[in-house]
């Protein structure tokens, strides 16, 4: 009994992380219509803008500067490359994106070298937490902490301020937002850097616990589009709730039959694909077209 | 879409006409062809850079001196990526395309028997460096196929026993669901046999996990509780792993045990995160000649390398690729059939270790020291050299620790003619 209620607080914490993942992956996706295959790389990089910037600035202006160093590279991706394939096939925005994946992984390797590194949590999260012989992770407590306030944010700036909304409008109906006389052009370069910012601010969390090397990325990318398919596109709660039940189909596939602990989340992704195409909350889906 | 079409099509036919070009181009036979292939990218890719430094310290070495038979050596690089799919492409690409005389490297044991699989076919001496499952020498052994470094049942009878006297026999274990991996925890389930004592669960752990936090509360709420948690897990799992257990205040309520440890999981996570009591297959502070100078010529040769010092992948490059090429040398060929026979049965009486090495003719493992450490607490770390974090318990004489031709299902193809 200890030990399932152990397991289903550990999914809930990695969920939130997964949440984080996917979110800005999902923004981007509802709004721009594009696959962005750079997600994962944007995470590492977050992860490794902050290994570099901690030793200067110390962790706080680390967690703050690396993901606010990625946004702004999110807005170039989307103001110099992006932006030129929206009216293209589907197809052009998987490969350009893909294509700076790859660009993106190797940089890392040039820069911070091919070795795994190690980003030191900051000390007083460090070590263990003991609550009447429940034994958890400091750190992971902390970084539930800190995807709750990111995903709070993230939904207050969506719902209670008008730029938000243009961006909810955006996300269900694009031209409608340009027909009303909005900068469509504008609000697309921004969600494109909000999604980065948040790719990279889940990097520079998870770095401390998954340890850093150069594909990091590209083994977030999966989990990240598996939550935005169980979730929905276009829904924030869909991202939350598509991460919690990743987290909660690892934790709990490990507790019963862990030899299935990668494969659950997909076979949940196959039901939901059968069931409801547009995802659990999703509005819309480019899967239905 | 169709000139999306188009455009892939000619760029497809601009790589094939490349391939082409390149393959006229290496058809010379002044030259010995030496085919290294080794991870570059995935969970082992730092390993695979490690053994490339060594292999090719030893070819430099060989070609200063003018080469061998007269011809000098040239390396051609493949990446494996960690997948014995793309390593089994790529070393039929090394023999059909170009045509190398012998191939080196390998670092994980699944893509070592898809590679040797394929130069068993192509009748092409393969030395695979730092594999440690049980089946590259036995259920899958060839011909052509040699192995540089112990295997698991050799690690594993040396530090699985000093455990079970100086730690306990209730024993977990974790395994990385590969071959290496699973064939780790079957030698120390039979070492627990033989100690009488109890295994009390396992975790496998598939290739690629980031997260352990599931699988440690799970072995925290163990009843009994465990003696020692027995791994065979590596590469960038391993270091994850460690940051975790760290994390999670495991390293003080429970002990580790590995098969196996590359310096380089521990280098990258950080000296003071690592733990636990292992096997090693060498280490740069062993007190047997020629290893200072092989350390000095290590940093003179690659200052900015990701290890500032040669490990244990680097020195199985280093003497793979001496071995072989000194077995040339003595056959004075460069004929498969004249080096296998050059190979089998030798002794390496200069290979840094305490007792010198030993090719078995009949499985073609290389029979050798292994080292018993474990990591040195912070306390020690902050006394000494911080690159220096294993303190040395002992070592095991290779011949004390090999399985026997009773025990191994080996069987080697007879010669190709």
């Amino acid at each position: 009994m200890g030990e399932l209620l152990a397991q289903l607080f550990n999914g809930v914490v990695l969920g939130l992380l997964f949440a984080v993942m996917a979110l800005g992956f999902m923004l981007i996706l509802s709004v721009m219509e594009v696959i962005n295959f750079s997600h994962g790389a944007l995470f590492a990089l977050g992860a490794y803008f902050a290994l570099t910037l901690q030793r200067y600035v110390g962790y706080w202006p680390a967690l703050v500067i690396a993901p606010f160093l990625v946004g702004i590279l999110g807005l170039g991706i989307e103001r110099f490359a992006v932006r030129r394939i929206y009216s293209k096939d589907p197809l052009f925005g998987l490969l350009m994106t893909l294509g700076l994946a790859m660009a993106f992984e190797e940089m890392i390797r040039i820069i911070w070298g091919k070795a795994g590194q190690s980003l030191a949590p900051p000390a007083f999260v460090a070590g263990p937490i003991e609550i009447s012989g429940f034994w958890y992770s400091k750190y992971m407590l902390f970084l539930a902490l800190l995807s709750i306030v990111l995903l709070l944010a993230v939904w207050l700036f969506l719902e209670k301020t008008p730029y938000g909304s243009i961006i909810k409008a955006g996300v269900s109906d694009s031209e409608m937002v340009l027909a009303l006389g909005k900068n469509l052009a504008r609000i697309r370069t921004f969600v494109f850097g909000l999604g980065a910012a948040l790719a990279g601010v889940a990097g520079v969390i998870a770095g401390p616990m998954w340890s850093l090397k150069p594909t990091m990325g590209t083994e977030v990318l999966m989990p990240s589009f598996v939550v935005v398919v169980i979730g929905g596109i276009g829904s924030f709660w869909g991202a939350v709730l598509g991460g919690l039940i990743v987290g909660l189909s690892r934790s709990l596939s490990i507790l019963t039959f862990p030899r299935m602990s990668e494969l659950t989340m997909y076979f949940i992704m196959a039901i939901v694909l059968v069931l409801r195409p547009r995802g659990i909350m999703g509005e819309k889906s480019l899967l239905e077209q | 879409m169709k000139s999306f079409i188009k455009s892939v099509g000619f760029l497809v036919a601009l790589v094939l006409i490349f391939g082409f070009l390149t393959t006229v181009a290496v058809a010379e036979d002044d030259e010995i062809r030496l085919g290294v292939i080794s991870p570059a990218s995935g969970n082992y890719a730092d390993l695979g850079a490690a053994e490339r430094r060594g292999i090719t310290m030893a070819v430099e070495e060989f070609n200063d001196a003018g080469g061998v038979l007269g011809k000098k050596i040239r390396m051609i690089v493949e990446d494996t990526e960690t997948n014995p799919a793309a390593g089994a492409r790529k070393a039929q690409k090394l023999i059909e395309r170009d045509k190398v005389h012998f191939m080196l490297g390998a670092v994980s044991s699944s893509v070592a028997i898809a590679v040797s699989e394929v130069a068993q076919r192509g009748n092409t001496i393969y030395f695979n460096t730092n594999t440690n499952s049980d089946e590259c020498t036995g259920k899958y052994c060839h011909r052509t196929n040699f192995r540089v470094g112990p295997n698991n049942h050799m690690l594993v009878f040396a530090v699985g026993p000093y455990i079970a006297k100086n730690t306990g026999k209730n024993w977990y274990f974790i395994t990385h669901d590969y071959s290496w991996g699973r064939s780790g925890t079957e030698v120390f389930r039979e070492i627990l046999k033989k100690e009488n004592g109890k295994e009390l669960g396992e975790a496998l752990i598939p290739m690629g996990t980031r997260d352990f936090s599931s699988y440690l509360i799970k072995i925290r709420n163990l009843n009994p509780k465990p003696d020692i948690i027995m791994c065979t897990i590596g590469g960038v799992d391993r270091s994850a792993m460690f940051e975790q257990i760290r994390q999670f205040g495991m390293d003080k309520d429970f002990k580790w045990g590995f098969s196996l440890m590359d310096y380089g999981d521990a280098y990258a996570v950080g000296a003071d995160k690592a733990l636990g009591v292992f096997a090693c297959e060498w280490y740069h502070t062993i007190d047997a000649p020629g290893v200072k100078e092989f350390v000095a010529k290590y940093k003179k040769r690659w200052p900015d390398a990701g290890f500032p010092v040669p490990e244990n992948n680097c020195y199985q490059g280093y003497i793979g690729a001496r071995t072989l090429l000194r077995a040339v040398e003595r056959a004075k060929s460069l004929k498969t059939n004249d080096v296998i026979k050059a190979l089998e049965g030798w002794t390496i009486e200069d290979n840094m270790k305490p007792h010198p090495t030993y090719i078995r003719p009949w499985d073609h493992q290389f029979v050798q020291d292994v080292i018993i450490a474990r990591m040195k607490t912070k306390e020690e770390l902050a006394k000494g050299d911080k690159d220096d974090f294993y303190e040395i318990i002992g070592f095991m004489e290779g011949k004390d620790v090999v399985m026997s031709r009773e025990e191994n299902p080996c069987k080697l193809e007879p010669f190709k003619e």
